[in-house]
């Protein structure tokens, strides 16, 4: 394009001509797109447009135009040149002007490129009709857009002298719109481009195994993704050095079959060499000066930047990915560029199985030729057709009646029949046929056996003769020669004539001539059937190996296979497969047969040494026929193998490099040939493939297994009910699926800040108490790459606390768009994080936050739930639930205790097999007012009711209980609910009252009657009573008055008890003496009851209240004489011991049954049953003297033996105050009871 | 005329002398007894005219020896007066039911025992109490009973 001079700028005029000229035509400005342009995508026209018209307006119709960068054309061949949209007159588009601004645009862009300001341009228009060049000028603003692709704003008319500021500063502002427009559109369209090729190569990875498929997906997508010219992929051949041309996008097919015939070496394609080596993204921003590219390629191309990225598959190298553009300097982003490598570490894997998928493929077809040509050899019975040309062409020199031709099998020493040839077809020759014969054995054996041609005239009689079983007894004659081959037997012709001694000697030796002649043919056809029987077991064993492939693919068992394998092939007494240990060069066994070694890290033989070493290094098979030449083995060594003599070692060879060797050892010198060592070789090859192929496959478990991990996840830890069991799963999980070194929830607190939760995986408690995290922003996503976290979502955080773990990944924990918390992931080691793990951890966030927010409610209403738990077991009533079918659904431990069932005995029972016959009411006892099992099967709510229960032993117990019907909404069914508390004790209690009542009430009433009695007959005129009738009359009437006065005490002493007010008033009492008085007094009524005392004579002093005391004595006594029959006698003990007095009260009564005993001095306590109705008493003694005996510190009890009688004792303490008395004491303590008194 | 002889039974002495001195100044001979062994055996050794029998006694209590009465051919003729501290109209019932021809309860007036015992030897005169004694003890059940059920 010619260059205006600078003499242009100052032709003002002829810009306002034609401007003005323009205006007078026409003044309306339009949109237009010069036809010469390349189409503007509409999103782009769009933007533009607008923007356009309205500054063309704003500057009163100045014609404007837009240049616009080239990458954001759609099409390929578009992006060599810039489009240009331009707001012009009807008039100016005519002349032209449009298409002068397409010429222009690569020179408006380099212009604004080189200044970054506005640029004074000319623009050289031809007006057609007028025949003349018109030279425009304009000023042009840059548009940046992404590096060197940027677009233009242009001006037109304007110039540097005349433009204003205010002007320039509406331009700059218009171009930096436009710039952010189109910005916006490019990083949609990459946007939607990425995820739409991410989406495509992940699926088509996953279901294609067509190499080519795979690979014209690769270029493609991420050529559409980076907006590329070309993207060509070379994939690494197995030598590890050829680039293979594998797949191009952007050029015809018929191109890219060319292109396909020229592969690259590493050697000389420093680009790929230097992407592989750095496994990282290489740059050429200008190819044409650039010293690595290939000059020739690149002006063929017209490639001007060229990114090559390395195609890595879990760390194996498949090839190169090269992006090409014929822009200068194109720029890709961060972004792009990661994309793209994500594209291809995903495609790698594809092509992996893919180019496996094709080696099985080619190594099929290869065994399918081998069996094909095998199958064709034996089809051919050339082994048997030189035996039968033998035996027919015997028959033109001999006659004969059977015919065999045998061959010497070396290996087993038989001599295998060949051709059998019979003038008879009687049923036993058949027999014949198959007839393998031992050397030595018969006739024929003899003959191999000794290399000597025989003449039989009589075969049965023969001393060498073998008979054949099932064959008949014939008179038969034969002659035999051995075939022989350079001195060695290789096989034996027999021909045999019915009838005695029918062959001549002329005959043998004819026959020995013609054996001879025909052994070489024999030795042909021998060692053609060795070689094809040796043919059948090598296919055979590659058909094992293909077995083997297909099925086995757990490495382990591969390895097993192929050591079994290789032993049986060349008939190995052991065989040992070893890999290269990548960090020491050492060899680890991991497959072994015959030998004392595990395969396991700790067998193994370093660097440097050993035989299987120097396969390796040498990477050649090695023959060692008599090993004890060489060093040993270090297991052979430890003398726990013998008879191991050669070895053979074969390199194990993948992609060019040793991987390890397999070797066998033979139990014979020499053992194996050179054919073992071709046979090993073509084996060891195979089994590489098995080995990579089984590698492979476990890697590919291991892809699928983290696929399947990020759904157990979810699963796993939905099922998770616990708080802290869920956070570890969950961080847990999540860390190991990004193989991230820690992870922890974080959820947003009271305040807004974020608490980091423990347990969390890769933290200790300590490290996270305290620590809180803040959230600083929350936008839209923005990636920034200056900020050292990856964030999803535009969460950004910053530490608060003292916490140096720097975290590297951030995704929020969102729950019904509500912010709940964090997650957290540190750095990974080893490798950076990229968006697929971006991408994973907005999943996993995803799923983590329903996860977290499902188990804190869990918690909680589990929490409210054990409350409310608590408060049904800790309850002291009975609570029984029962189920919609009246089965047990709960019960508490209170219910337990009163029915005496155990919960587990109940539960899921009906109530009528096992509860509700306990709760039913029991036959003879109280009615209960309600039976329960009614009330529960009505359902009928029931505030308040008492009943009688049963427990599990049969015992009866009064209850008083509610029932309530309770409908659960969620459950769509009832629960019925017993809480019930056992009031037996207050009954019993309630009866003890009322019986107490009325014994008292009788208590009262007689000694009342007896002093009504006697007063009423004191007082009737009619009865003259004598003197001393009067006298015993009003002596009853005071000991009336005195029961009377006792009882009233008594009911008096009892009031005091419960009220606490008993009280004790404490003095030396001599207990000798009230015991006396006691018995004294009690005898007056004891009536015909002989009451004696035992008691030392000196006084026994203790510490207490005498009237107290008394009142035991008395009740004590009286209730011996009211229990004992007339005649019987009543003894009273006094005893001193060590620490303290004891009061025995022995009555030969009734006695008192075991089970009343404990309970004989509780309150208004009677011994039930028959005799309690005529015996007289409040049922208050006993527990008035247990409260006075306790009072005073002392002890009382009962002994009893149902129908011998009672004792009731008590022990007072020794009176505190009598220490002058001590001496005495201690010596009365030592003698016999002194002064016993029988009375 | 024949002095009647009434059998006094309680565990109380002083109730027994309160009866024995009223009854011995209405011109009746007193046995006493002081349990039911020795009521059983006083009442077949003497037979006595009537019984006042107590009923709550340690051992045999009046209940037996009212049963054992009633249940000898013999003796079941003898009309036996309850007197005791037992008030409640079940006893009252069973008293009756069990052939006693009067309840009377403590305390009670020494005149209406006396009232009691001659009205009873009256009406169980030998020549009538044959004919007799059933029919109004039946009716005196009946009545009772009907009491009861009132109650």
């Amino acid at each position: 394009m010619p260059r205006t001079g600078s003499g242009s700028q100052h032709n003002p005029p002829v810009i306002a001509d034609g401007v003005e000229g323009a205006e007078q035509v026409d003044a309306v400005l339009e949109l237009h797109q010069p036809p010469s342009s390349p189409p503007v995508p509409d999103d782009v026209t769009e933007i533009v447009s607008p923007l356009l018209l309205s500054l063309a307006e704003v500057l009163n119709g100045t014609p404007v135009a837009a240049v616009l960068p080239t990458s954001l054309m759609v099409e390929p061949q578009d992006r060599n040149r810039a489009a240009v949209l331009c707001a012009l007159t009807p008039a100016a588009a005519r002349q032209g002007w449009g298409g002068a601004l397409v010429e222009m645009a690569p020179e408006i862009r380099r212009q604004v490129a080189s200044r970054g300001d506005a640029a004074l341009l000319p623009l050289r228009v031809e007006i057609p009709s007028a025949f003349k060049t018109e030279v425009v000028r304009g000023l042009a603003w840059p548009v940046p857009f992404d590096g060197d692709d940027l677009g233009a704003l242009v001006v037109m008319g304007d110039d540097v002298e005349s433009v204003s500021i205010g002007r320039s500063t509406l331009a700059g502002g218009f171009a930096r719109a436009i710039s952010a427009g189109l910005r916006v559109i490019h990083s949609q369209r990459r946007r939607e481009r990425a995820s739409s090729a991410l989406l495509e190569v992940a699926r088509t990875a996953g279901s294609t195994l067509q190499l080519e498929e795979v690979l014209s997906l690769v270029t493609e997508n991420t050529g559409r993704l980076v907006g590329a010219d070309r993207c060509g992929l070379w994939l690494l051949d197995k030598d590890g050095v050829t680039l293979l041309p594998s797949a191009l996008s952007g050029m015809s097919p018929e191109f890219v079959h060319q292109w396909k015939q020229y592969p690259l070496s590493l050697e000389t394609e420093p680009l790929s060499k230097e992407a592989i080596k750095s496994e990282k993204p290489v740059l050429v921003s200008d190819a044409l000066n650039d010293p690595r590219t290939d000059k020739d390629a690149v002006r063929f191309f017209g490639d001007k930047t060229i990114l090559v990225l390395p195609v890595i598959a879990k760390g194996q190298l498949q090839g190169t990915l090269y992006i090409n553009h014929v822009a200068y300097h194109h720029r890709y982003s961060k972004g792009e560029i990661e994309t793209a490598m994500a594209i291809a570490n995903q495609a790698a894997i594809a092509i992996q199985n893919a180019r496996l998928y094709r080696e099985v493929e080619e190594w099929n077809s290869q065994l399918e030729r081998l069996q094909a040509i095998m199958s064709k050899l034996s089809r051919s019975k050339s082994v048997s057709s030189i035996a039968n040309i033998v035996a027919d062409e015997l028959r033109n020199l001999l006659r004969y009646d059977n015919c065999r031709v045998f061959v010497l099998q070396e290996d087993t020493n038989e001599l295998v029949p060949l051709a059998v040839v019979s003038s008879s077809r009687d049923y036993w020759i058949e027999k014949l046929e198959d007839l393998q014969i031992q050397v030595g054995q018969g006739v024929t054996g003899w003959v191999a056996a000794q290399g000597v041609p025989q003449i039989v005239g009589d075969v049965e009689r023969d001393p060498r003769a073998y008979h054949v079983p099932g064959t008949p007894v014939l008179d038969e004659s034969m002659i035999a020669a051995p075939i022989n081959f350079e001195g060695r037997v290789i096989g034996v012709i027999t021909l045999s004539r019915l009838g005695l001694n029918q062959f001549t000697v002329d005959e043998l030796r004819l026959l020995d001539v013609f054996a001879n002649e025909a052994a070489i043919e024999f030795e042909n056809a021998r060692l053609y059937q060795e070689t094809q029987k040796k043919s059948r077991e090598l296919l055979a064993s590659f058909h094992r190996v293909g077995d083997a492939l297909a099925t086995g693919l757990d490495p382990n068992q591969t390895l097993q296979i192929i050591v079994d394998l290789a032993a049986e092939m060349v008939r190995a007494k052991a065989c040992a497969l070893m890999l290269v240990d990548e960090t020491d060069g050492g060899l680890v066994f991991r497959a072994a047969r015959g030998l004392p070694i595990k395969a396991s890290q700790t067998d193994r033989t370093p660097a440097g040494r050993g035989m299987s070493w120097q396969v390796v290094k040498e990477e050649a098979p090695k023959l060692v026929s008599d090993m004890s030449l060489v060093e040993q083995p270090y297991w052979m060594q430890q003398g726990q193998v013998e008879e191991l003599h050669s070895y053979l070692g074969v390199p194990l060879t993948m992609r060019g490099k040793v991987i390890g060797v397999l070797s066998v050892f033979g139990n014979r010198i020499d053992q194996f040939s050179q054919a073992d060592v071709e046979l090993l070789s073509s084996f060891a090859h195979q089994a590489a493939i098995a080995i990579r192929n089984a590698q492979l496959f476990t890697s590919l478990q291991e892809r699928v297994r983290e696929l399947t991990g990020l759904a157990e996840v979810s699963q796993s830890v939905a099922t998770l009910t616990n708080l802290d069991d869920t956070y570890r799963e969950l961080t847990k999980s999540i860390a190991q699926l990004l193989q991230a070194e820690s992870c922890m929830l974080l959820l947003v607190g009271e305040d807004g800040e974020l608490i980091p939760q423990y347990p969390a995986f890769g933290f200790t408690q300590e490290e996270l108490s305290g620590v809180k995290l803040k959230i600083v922003e929350l936008a839209i996503r923005t990636p920034d790459p200056l900020c050292p976290i990856q964030s999803v979502d535009g969460l950004r955080v910053t530490c608060d606390g003292d916490w140096t773990r720097q975290p590297a990944l951030v995704a929020p924990l969102r729950a019904q768009d509500r912010l709940i918390g964090a997650v957290l992931v540190s750095e990974r080691p080893g490798s950076k994080f990229n968006e697929d793990d971006l991408r994973l951890l907005t999943i996993l966030s995803a799923n983590a936050a329903v996860i977290v927010q499902n188990a804190i409610l869990y918690q909680s209403v589990d929490r409210e739930r054990d409350e409310l738990d608590a408060i049904i077991s800790n309850t002291s009533d009975a609570i029984i639930i029962v189920d919609q079918e009246n089965r047990v659904a709960r019960i508490n431990a209170a219910a337990e205790a009163l029915i005496g069932w155990r919960a587990d005995e109940v539960v899921g029972r009906g109530c009528e097999e096992t509860l509700f016959n306990s709760l039913a009411g029991v036959p003879g006892g109280p009615k209960p007012n309600f039976s329960l099992l009614d009330v529960i099967e009505k359902r009928q709510p029931t505030p308040y009711f008492e009943t009688v229960v049963m427990t599990k032993d049969g015992t009866e117990r009064d209850v008083a209980a509610s029932y309530s019907f309770v409908r659960s909404e969620a459950r769509g069914e009832g629960l019925g609910v017993v809480i019930a508390r056992d009031i037996s004790k207050l009954r019993e209690v309630d009866r003890m009252k009322s019986d107490f009542v009325s014994m008292v009430s009788h208590e009262l009433r007689t000694p009342l009657g007896l002093i009504k009695g006697y007063a009423s007959t004191l007082l009737n005129p009619q009865l003259s009573l004598d003197q001393p009738t009067v006298q015993r009359f009003l002596l009853g009437i005071d000991g009336a008055a005195d029961r009377l006065a006792r009882l009233i005490e008594n009911v008096l002493n009892v009031s005091r008890i419960e009220s606490g007010l008993l009280k004790i008033s404490p003095h030396q009492v001599d207990l000798t003496h009230l015991v006396s008085v006691a018995v004294s007094t009690a005898r007056a009524s004891a009536k015909g009851r002989e009451i004696l005392l035992e008691a030392p004579r000196r006084p026994v002093k203790a510490e207490g209240d005498r009237v107290q005391l008394e009142l035991v004595m008395d009740n004590l006594l009286g209730n011996a004489i009211k229990y004992s029959p007339m005649g019987k006698s009543i003894r009273v003990e006094l005893h001193r011991r060590t620490a303290e007095v004891e009061v025995r009260v022995v009555d030969q009564g009734i006695g008192i049954a075991l089970q009343h005993l404990p309970r004989v001095f509780d309150k208004f306590y009677r011994v039930e049953g028959g005799h309690s109705r005529r015996t007289p008493g409040s049922g208050l003694g006993l527990y008035i003297c247990r409260n006075i005996i306790e009072a005073h510190g002392g002890r009382i009890w009962a002994e009893s033996t149902l129908g011998q009688g009672s004792t009731f004792a008590f022990v007072l303490p020794h009176s505190q105050g009598s220490s002058a008395n001590r001496p005495d004491d201690h010596a009365l303590s030592l003698e016999p009871e002194e002064g016993i008194s029988h009375d | 005329m024949i002095r009647s002889r009434i059998l006094v039974v309680d565990d109380e002495p002083g109730i027994v002398d309160i009866a024995k001195a009223n009854l011995e100044g209405h011109g009746f001979i007193v046995v006493e007894a002081y349990d039911g062994e020795d009521a059983l055996r006083k009442v077949k050794e003497e037979k006595p005219d009537l019984v006042v029998l107590d009923i709550l006694m340690p051992e045999m209590d009046g209940w037996d020896v009212l049963e054992r009465i009633e249940a000898d051919p013999e003796l079941s003729g003898i009309p036996v007066i309850m007197l005791t501290a037992r008030v409640s109209d079940e006893d009252v019932l069973r008293g009756l039911e069990r052939g006693a021809v009067e309840y009377m309860t403590k305390p009670f007036y020494p005149e209406d025992l006396v009232a009691a015992v001659k009205i009873n030897l009256h009406v169980f005169d030998p020549q009538l109490r044959q004919q007799h004694r059933k029919l109004l003890a039946e009716k005196r059940r009946r009545l009772m009973a009907a009491r009861g059920q009132l109650a």
